[in-house]
């Protein structure tokens, strides 16, 4: 129960976390930053709304689309996480587009929140519930278990806002950024395996099987899962998809004839 | 607002556009029933031909949430009570692939078989079914 409840904690309460360090870290930098105490009581209030209708809904979601309700509006959510996490991480001059920018920062927490947020809640009324039906001893497990994992996950969202703030100074301006976009890939990674389970896109067999390496339940897998999208047996279109998802994004951005037409310069 | 957006990003939302509206279709798949009661998966295994697609249908009759898991197929479907849900899985080579319930462990498992099915042996998914024995579930 314990390492379950830690288990639960990093599959859907860890993006949450670190989509907080990796967007602050973004928008502080900015010169009118979005971050101030009256508008983080304000979003993070319409985030738990959000989380609620959609816990609330879930069910009536679940049963759309002969049964595929679940999977293709989550997916169509992990979508949009990724086309607004790229056109933040194109948009990376510092004092430009900070309205715009803003914008797709707010979008991308709210989805990001709102989706593992309802799926958490479910996992954790679902598991509370039960364990209180099996054994009462379970309770306290559950209660230890998510006093660690949010220690876990609250240490590793410092943690990691430092090392890419001292990264961002001091190694690489960009590496913050190019972390989003890995994050954001794993959403789309998340959307694509969503699809094929409901037959959406096409399934095939996988590519390789790193699970004896790392193993994707593992709670190394899952931190590799959120933050690069790992997946231990990827099909062809996984792979492509990541490979082509991560390249234009990537490419766009040092095209010098972009950059020049993104900050309005003459050739 | 929009205006400032660089033009390279109007090819961007146009990518963006195309992959969201991109129309699907959905071919017949042969179709595998599977019922959860008690918090255990009736048949507790369920055999299937390789490198073929399935539909795995799931009928949760229980009055509580569960969640259909499997590692081995890479499968993760939450099931409500009293609900259907449906995933589709393969195609997949010779093997057994072990699921089970994420909220019963230890009561709720089982596991698909894939076995190898060639033409001389016509052997159809109807012959497969009866082998499997039937939902007994009642």
């Amino acid at each position: 129960m314990l390492i379950n409840t830690v288990l639960l904690f990093l599959q859907s309460a860890l993006p949450m976390f670190i989509i907080i360090s990796l967007l602050l870290l973004r928008l502080t930098a900015e010169s009118k930053s979005i971050v101030t105490p009256k508008n983080l009581i304000g979003i993070t209030c319409l985030a738990i709304t959000l989380v609620f209708l959609l816990n609330q809904t879930m069910e009536k979601t679940s049963q759309l689309f002969e049964g595929k309700g679940t999977e293709i509006v989550f997916s169509f959510g992990f979508i949009i996480i990724y086309f607004c996490s790229v056109f933040l991480f194109l948009l990376n001059n510092k004092d430009r587009f900070i309205k715009v920018k803003q914008a797709l920062a707010l979008v991308i927490f709210l989805l990001v929140f709102s989706l593992n947020g309802s799926h958490f809640m479910l996992y954790l009324s679902s598991y509370w519930t039960q364990t209180l039906q099996v054994e009462s001893a379970g309770l306290e497990s559950l209660f230890i278990g998510i006093i660690l994992a949010v220690g876990i996950c609250v240490s590793f969202a410092i943690l990691l806002y430092f090392l890419l703030r001292y990264s961002d100074l001091n190694i690489h301006p960009k590496t913050s950024c190019y972390l989003l976009l890995f994050f954001a890939l794993g959403q789309l990674m998340q959307s694509i395996l969503l699809l094929q389970q409901v037959d959406v896109l096409p399934l095939s067999y996988s590519l390789w099987n790193s699970s004896n390496f790392i193993a994707e339940n593992s709670e190394f897998g899952q931190l590799l899962s959120v933050l690069f999208g790992y997946e231990a047996t990827p099909s062809f279109m996984q792979l492509i998809t990541y490979l082509t998802a991560f390249i234009v994004p990537v490419l766009m951005s040092n095209n010098r004839h972009f950059v020049r037409i993104a900050f309005g310069e003459k050739s | 607002m929009i205006k400032d957006v660089p033009k390279y990003c109007n090819l961007f939302l146009l990518m963006s556009l195309f992959f969201l509206c991109s129309p699907t279709v959905e071919a017949k798949r042969p179709e595998y029933h599977l019922a959860l009661k008690k918090h255990l998966f009736y048949p507790a295994q369920i055999i299937i031909p390789a490198n073929k697609k399935v539909k795995l249908v799931i009928l949760n009759y229980d009055n509580s949430v569960e969640e259909f898991d499997s590692f081995d197929l890479n499968r993760e479907k939450v099931i409500f009570p009293k609900q259907k849900s449906i995933i589709f899985i393969g195609p997949l080579p010779v093997g057994e692939y072990h699921f089970f319930g994420e909220y019963h462990p230890n009561s709720a498992r089982g596991k698909v078989i894939v076995v190898e099915i060639n033409n001389t042996q016509a052997v159809s998914h109807d012959a497969l079914s009866s082998k499997q024995g039937g939902l007994d579930v009642n």
